[in-house]
């Protein structure tokens, strides 16, 4: 009685997956923006991407404390993807708020256009938001997205100015 | 306990409730893998870019296991993957924040939810109705009986 109950158990466990296998491949086949099966890890930028104004491609690129640095020395617009109340105890100097998106693009539409450098970050390596909002600028057809991985941890213990 | 799972009125609420909240859950992540996977990235749990597979699959078993459960199909099936399922993000989000990550519970429930000890604790009590549900005494509204 027992082994009849675990073998359809295991039946229905078995259909309930092979259905959600054959639609969730399906679906995404079938989508307009299919993602990848297995997910592409962010690019790390070529010395030709960083030196280069414009790309056409537009492909998110992950930067280290160094180049963020330069960026910013640069004038590069910074984009500071945690929460407003984490903005405003502290920022990267010159760093951009995301609270409120629609307004973020209008901004950097207006100033530079959608063809230059920008950076986005969050708290550090393990917070996701950075890349979020790169994804969410690259669906608004901004082409030269930079993440700075280490974000604002890193930045602070490197001892650099920060803004409040 | 057992006059919960003896009851009817109890298990069919249990599995509108469970049900529920898992074709609701669904749906965002099915409407965007690629957000879903990227927050299932976050937990840096899986390895070698697996996170795409499971943003894939995961969204439509929470729906059939969802629809399965309010409409009474394979119900013990069904309970047993809400256990493992809700076990699951369970642990995800019990390693997150013993990790120190302050990131996004990629739930489906509410927009912007961060990981924390009330997003176990709320998990915790789904597994425990998904539970009852396959600890039930008997057939009330199921298209296909029980097993066993």
């Amino acid at each position: 009685m027992k082994r009849i109950f675990i073998q359809n158990s295991l039946f229905q466990i078995l259909i309930f997956l092979i259905i959600s296998v054959v639609i969730g491949f399906g679906s995404n086949w079938l989508r307009d923006d299919p993602i990848p099966l297995f997910a592409v890890k962010l690019k790390i930028p070529t010395t030709d991407d960083l030196l280069s104004d414009i790309v056409t491609e537009s492909v998110l690129r992950a930067i280290g404390l160094d180049q963020a640095r330069k960026f910013h020395n640069e004038d590069v617009v910074f984009v500071d993807a945690r929460d407003l109340e984490y903005y405003e105890e502290g920022h990267i100097p010159g760093a951009w708020n995301s609270n409120d998106f629609m307004e973020l693009i209008f901004r950097l539409d207006s100033l530079q256009g959608k063809d230059r450098s920008i950076v986005t970050y969050c708290d550090g390596d393990d917070c996701g938001s950075s890349e979020d909002l790169a994804y969410d600028l690259k669906n608004e057809g901004f082409t030269r997205i930079f993440i700075f991985v280490g974000g604002w941890s890193e930045w602070q213990q490197a001892g650099y100015s920060i803004e409040k | 306990m057992r006059f919960i799972t003896q009851s009817s009125i109890f298990i069919i609420s249990f599995r509108l409730i469970i049900g529920g909240i898992l074709v609701f859950a669904s749906l965002d992540k099915i409407s965007a893998p690629g957000e879903f996977a990227r927050d299932i990235a976050h937990y840096h749990i899986l390895p070698l870019g697996t996170e795409n597979l499971l943003a894939l699959v995961l969204p439509w078993l929470e729906l059939t296991v969802g629809i399965g459960l309010i409409l009474g199909v394979f119900i013990t099936g069904a309970s047993i993957l809400s256990m493992a399922m809700l076990g699951m993000f369970i642990i995800a989000i019990g390693s997150a924040i013993l990790r120190g990550y302050n990131i996004e519970c990629g739930c489906g429930l509410k927009e912007g939810e961060m990981v924390g000890v009330g997003k176990i604790i709320e998990d915790s009590i789904y597994f425990f109705l998904a539970w009852l549900i396959y600890k039930r005494r008997g057939n009330w509204f199921e298209i296909l009986p029980k097993v066993g």
